[in-house]
């Protein structure tokens, strides 16, 4: 069968998909037409570069020991019940 | 303690942060979250001869803390927040576009903005700063988000768009406070 080409799509369209297409939630059907305008488009594919360098940022961002006295508490109630720490 | 507890805190504790995320985003109150949080261990240990070996410890212990919530209190009030998910799309567009006009379009490659991040997602709202943690940071779906939190699937969604494009926002005034702003911004905005 051959492929069907997806069919174009105007910056303004793409655009709105913006996260949802970084989230993985765009369906497969409408896919394969915002990448085919990224890989066209320098202007959006640089609004996707941006958008995806935020998210990383945001991902990393978290301090290591946010729950650290909340950790030792519950390590202390389960202890309680008869298991070691972690 | 038998050996269906041996592994248990090998397996579930590393997920501490994340019940404390989904905890907080329930209660609203650090201390009641705190009390969530030892309250799903301890149904979790209870229960631990019902987890699948291999399965999602993270959603399986969220999950409880959900249920443990509504257990204590009785509620499922459900708060929408008005959205325009396109809106906010765009609206991150153009904080791109500012970014760029500055000089500042490589902002987050960039610059180590963690502690930045931080500050900001504290002074975010509650309903926005849930959402955007649970999503970005502890990678829960959208689905989850919306049974963990109790409300509906566009309401994530919306409150996700409106959190990042107001971190975006207040990333972009950090830095250039801290100025990094290019002296001569580049030009005209497509």
């Amino acid at each position: 069968m051959t492929p069907v080409s997806p069919v174009p799509l105007s910056c303004a369209e793409v655009v709105r998909q913006l996260w949802p297409h970084l989230d993985g939630a765009v369906p497969e059907s409408a896919r394969a037409g915002i990448v085919a305008h990224l890989e066209g488009c320098a202007g959006c594919r640089s609004h996707y570069d941006f958008a995806a360098a935020f998210l990383e940022a945001v991902r990393t961002s978290h301090a290591p020991d946010e729950f650290a006295s909340l950790r030792v508490r519950v390590a202390a109630a389960l202890q309680a019940e008869g298991v070691s720490g972690g | 303690m038998p050996d269906a507890v041996a592994d248990f805190s090998a397996v579930a504790l590393p997920h501490l942060d994340a019940v404390a995320r989904v905890a907080r985003a329930l209660t609203r109150d650090a201390a009641d979250a705190d009390d969530l949080v030892q309250e799903t261990f301890l149904r979790a240990l209870r229960h631990w001869n019902t987890f699948v070996p291999g399965s999602d410890c993270k959603r399986w212990l969220a999950t409880i803390c959900r249920n443990a919530f509504l257990a204590n209190k009785a509620r499922s009030e459900v708060v929408i927040a008005s959205e325009d998910e396109t809106l906010e799309i765009l609206g991150a567009v153009q904080v791109h576009r500012d970014a760029r006009a500055m000089g500042l379009d490589d902002l987050f490659d960039r610059l180590d903005l963690g502690p930045a991040i931080r500050a900001s997602l504290e002074r975010l709202e509650p309903i926005f700063r849930d959402v955007v943690t649970l999503y970005d940071v502890e990678g829960f779906t959208y689905e989850e988000i919306a049974e963990l939190l109790m409300i509906p699937l566009g309401t994530v969604r919306s409150r996700l768009y409106r959190a990042r494009r107001l971190l975006q926002e207040m990333l972009l005034a950090h830095a250039i406070d801290r100025g990094f702003a290019a002296a001569n911004p580049s030009g005209p905005r497509p």
